[in-house]
């Protein structure tokens, strides 16, 4: 019975890994119509609520919130695997919090589950300033490219995206030699071919504030579900990244490897 | 038994694109009526290069905010909204802004969608390409 929980991530927490952020859409209890953060009451009820806060289950309070009424995202009720998920536009939704928490770090692990839309024009999931996780270029109703940025102008791109909802990981660690043991990055269990642009830098760039749905508070909006991340300030094992993506594959019903 | 799910309160989803010009008195309406944070934050322009010469913001509202904004709309856009306009249910409402559209448009350049929130929204790739307006720019990290 252990190995089978084992197996299928049962009983497994992602507080385990003492996360610095963790945000999960399926618990109702964390996700608010209002856009004040820790003060916020009014939880999402219904199918289409606007979430103007969204709670961190790591215990750091990084709460995030929507900059305005006008950019709160949408509460979806049993979208994935039966469970709740919030709905970004693609026109002018996303969430900020102030936050250097991947600041000239030399390693780091995210952990996202989303399902992309195409959106209207480029467009970025999670985003600490230049360390951003998932980025993609749009050209003529296609997505073009698809990336992940450790700094400034230089990242690594995979061939495809998957525009089913997807478990997610990225893994830097800057200690490492070369670009290719740098970063890794996995989808559904699976490690991904990355093919890279500049270098990969040994500590990652500062930042000052986190947005999730944009690359700023401004510009390139996704569009899709967003309904987990977890990020983790040091390199995830190899054992910890399959637990997680287990975990987040049982949960929301994907198929990892 | 049926569906004992509670509807939201957030029956709207409205789309709107505002020329250059009404950006500021705009900004100052939602300023007073709703919200300090700038809405109207999404550049656009027929060639999809700088300058803006429209800029557009998307969210969704309730009955009393769209009696607000109805309101606003019809002053400036010169649409008389009917006296029994506050009785509308969601779906009147919509119908009566979709028919209005038209003529807000002529008048002040705005351009306003509204869908149900809580069914099929309207598809804003399409209505950019429709009314041949595009986003400005890419930024590159």
């Amino acid at each position: 019975m252990g190995q089978l929980l084992k197996l299928y991530g049962g009983g497994f927490s992602p507080l385990s890994l003492a996360p610095a952020l963790w945000l999960d859409a399926s618990d109702g209890s964390t996700l608010y119509q209002e856009r004040t953060g820790a003060s916020a009451t009014t939880l999402v009820t219904s199918d289409a609520d606007p979430v103007g806060t969204w709670k961190d289950k790591s215990g750091n309070a990084r709460h995030v919130t929507a900059s305005s009424d006008s950019k709160r995202p949408t509460y979806k009720v049993s979208t994935h695997n039966g469970r709740s998920s919030i709905y970004f536009d693609g026109v002018n939704d996303n969430f900020i919090i102030t936050s250097s928490i991947l600041s000239g770090l030399s390693a780091y692990s995210i952990f996202m589950v989303r399902q992309w839309e195409v959106p209207g024009a480029a467009a970025a999931i999670f985003a600490g300033g230049n360390n951003i996780f998932e980025y993609v270029t749009v050209s003529a109703g296609s997505i073009t490219g698809r990336r992940s940025y450790i700094s400034g102008g230089n990242y690594g791109s995979t061939a495809t995206l998957s525009l089913s909802s997807s478990v997610v990981s990225l893994i830097y660690d800057g200690t490492k030699s070369n670009n290719a043991t740098r970063l890794l990055r996995r989808t559904n269990g699976t490690q991904d071919t990355l093919s890279f642009t500049g270098t990969i830098p040994a500590t990652s760039d500062t930042h000052t504030s986190i947005t999730i749905g944009s690359l700023t508070d401004t510009v390139s909006w996704f569009k899709g579900y967003i309904l987990e991340i977890v990020v983790l300030t040091s390199k995830a094992t190899t054992d910890n990244i399959s637990q997680m993506e287990r975990y987040l594959g049982n949960k929301w019903g994907i198929s990892v490897s | 038994m049926g569906d004992q799910r509670i509807m939201t309160d957030y029956l709207f989803r409205v789309l709107l694109i505002v020329p250059s010009a009404r950006k500021d008195g705009l900004d100052a309406f939602i300023a007073d009526e709703f919200d300090d944070a700038e809405w109207l934050i999404v550049e656009l322009s027929p060639t999809g290069t700088a300058p803006a010469t429209h800029y557009a913001t998307c969210f969704a509202c309730t009955m009393e905010q769209s009696s607000r904004w109805a309101e606003r709309l019809s002053t400036d856009g010169g649409v008389s909204l009917p006296p029994e306009f506050s009785y509308y249910n969601a779906d009147q409402r919509i119908q009566f802004i979709t028919a209005a559209r038209p003529a807000l448009k002529a008048n002040t350049g705005v351009i306003v969608y509204v869908c149900r929130n809580d069914g099929e929204w309207f598809d804003v790739e399409a209505i950019l390409a429709g009314e041949t307006i595009k986003r400005v720019g890419e930024v590159l990290p």
